[in-house]
């Protein structure tokens, strides 16, 4: 059956494209916002499932604590990061910042393998009953629990960000510093906040990947890299373009994996990303020289 | 209100202040002139603690706040417009006005001051969902004393707010610093055009390399040629 085999790919990609949209949507955040090219995204994220799978499988915490407990542990690691290195290279060029968070990220990465070992880890989630059958098509409550959840998280990041006085202040400290500072906004406190959100939410989505597939530390390097193809398809800067770019890449991989072949499915977003910006040089919603806002 | 002794300060360690005493009192309107480079807008920035001062003391209403926070000073009620606007440009003009009074959390408070803000510059208000980007120069330029105002100051620092400006609007901005002095705002004034400063302020330093080399009323200023002559090029 050709149709009820493209809406299962779709549905396939759709999660996927969640995963990829929420690690975009928190590397935008840090990029677009903050101008930081963190390659140390990858390992974070692949450190949310890790910690989840921690307290899931040996601690035998249930998902709904788990999922709090590691965000707040993401969240103070953020702010650590941000304060312990980022801080001190606010005024610096971004080729050495850059340097820093790869330095991180292999830091982080080989933390994890002396820590928890090289063996994929699951995220116990409690949904082991039957899958769901929508017509031919099959979806597992996990994956449903991981679409419900990237969609809750992302619609809850742009209100925090357009419509709430922290998130005004996050733009205004960007966009134009001294003005910021002038108004009284903390600006130190600002940059650890974003810095924070970025890297809670490339735990979520990795916590998510860990509930539906699995997580091992050399996803790391692989997610940190399409993340920011997805970012660059999307437009850099425009947070809209991070969910958008994930999706379409989730999807283009599921669509090519399904119909054509899976052997280059990760060399599906790249040929999507050279195409794309052929027509579109600043990405489907980047306006030029356009940044977050 | 405002007192500053023997103040240096600059970037890195180059001072571009080196030692600069002045005062501003109570309901005052006070302009600092002096040619490019003299240390007006630095003088500003030391103020509101952009830069920190390497020696002397700046205190406001007796308080000590050379070695403040931005957000400190904001709070002790300084508000400082800067050179060049400066307003958020992905932001829409309400949005401008609203961060002017971050650090008021009475809502009440901010959209009454909004109010007050749309009547000095209708346009502004007509203006309100547009990104300040979007502006014009002129209208840039209130914006950005309408977000200074937003804090309710007790001293405005205004660094150049002509700049830009076309006769009209220029004639504007000097009424709505007229307006914020007659409700007993002080206002510390750097300003290219002499005659614009000398027509706002009551009184007057010249600052040149870094130093005060005047202290003096307008009025005696305007009759002061060689003065004039020396440091303001006419």
């Amino acid at each position: 059956m050709l149709l009820s085999d493209f809406l299962q790919f779709a549905l396939n990609g759709l999660v996927t494209g969640c995963f990829y949209a929420l690690t975009a949507l928190g590397l935008s955040l840090v990029f677009g916002l903050m101008n930081i090219v963190n390659f140390a995204h990858g390992a974070l994220f692949v450190l949310g499932g890790m910690l989840a799978s921690v307290a899931t499988e040996r601690l035998g915490l249930p998902l709904w604590a788990a999922i709090p407990a590691v965000l707040a542990i993401m969240w103070g690691l953020g702010v650590v990061i941000e304060a312990g290195l980022l801080a001190r290279m606010r005024d610096a060029h971004i080729l050495p910042v850059t340097l820093v968070t790869i330095g991180l990220s292999v830091f982080l990465v080989n933390t994890m393998l002396m820590l928890f070992g090289t063996e994929p880890k699951n995220v116990k989630t409690g949904l082991e009953g039957a899958p769901i059958f929508l017509g031919d098509v099959i979806i597992s409550q996990s994956r449903i629990l991981a679409i419900g959840v990237s969609v809750v998280a992302i619609i809850a990041t742009w209100l925090l960000i357009s419509h709430t006085r922290a998130g005004r202040a996050m733009r205004a400290v960007f966009q134009q510093p001294e003005a910021a500072a002038l108004a009284g906004i903390p600006i130190a406190r600002i940059h650890s906040f974003t810095f924070a959100l970025g890297t809670t939410l490339a735990g979520l989505a990795g916590i998510l990947l860990g509930a539906v597939f699995v997580v091992d530390p050399s996803r790391a390097e692989p997610a940190a890299v399409k993340a920011f193809v997805v970012i660059i398809l999307g437009g850099i800067g425009s947070l809209p373009g991070a969910v958008l770019g994930g999706l379409l890449l989730g999807l283009a991989e599921s669509l090519w994996g399904g119909f054509v072949s899976t052997g280059y499915m990760d060399a599906v977003g790249f040929v999507l990303v050279i195409a794309i910006l052929l027509f579109r040089p600043s990405g489907l919603l980047g306006a030029p020289a356009s940044r977050v806002g | 209100m405002l007192e500053l002794q023997g103040v240096r300060s600059g970037y890195g360690a180059v001072n571009i202040l080196q030692g600069v005493s002045l005062k501003v009192g109570e309901g005052e309107v006070v302009a600092l002139l002096g040619p490019n480079g003299a240390g007006k807008t630095t003088t500003l920035r030391t103020i509101s603690a952009l830069l920190r001062p390497q020696a002397g003391s700046i205190t406001f209403q007796g308080q000590a706040i050379g070695r403040a926070r931005p957000e400190g000073v904001v709070r002790q009620g300084i508000a400082h417009c800067p050179e060049e606007r400066k307003v958020w440009p992905r932001m829409t003009v309400a949005e401008n006005l609203e961060l002017g009074a971050y650090t008021v959390s009475d809502r009440a408070m901010i959209r009454a001051r909004m109010e007050e803000v749309f009547e000095s510059f209708p346009v502004l208000r007509e203006r309100r969902t547009e990104y300040a980007g979007r502006l014009s120069g002129g209208q840039q330029q209130m914006l950005a004393v309408g977000r200074a105002l937003m804090s309710a100051p007790k001293l405005l620092l205004l660094d150049e707010p002509s700049l830009g400006l076309s006769p009209v609007l220029m004639q504007q901005v000097a009424g709505i610093i007229r307006a914020v002095h007659a409700r007993g705002v002080s206002v510390l004034l750097v300003e290219q055009n002499i005659s614009l400063a000398l027509s706002l302020a009551s009184r007057a330093y010249v600052l040149s390399s870094g130093r005060v080399v005047a202290d003096s009323p307008t009025r005696a200023l305007k009759a002061d040629k060689a003065l004039l002559q020396a440091y303001l090029g006419g």
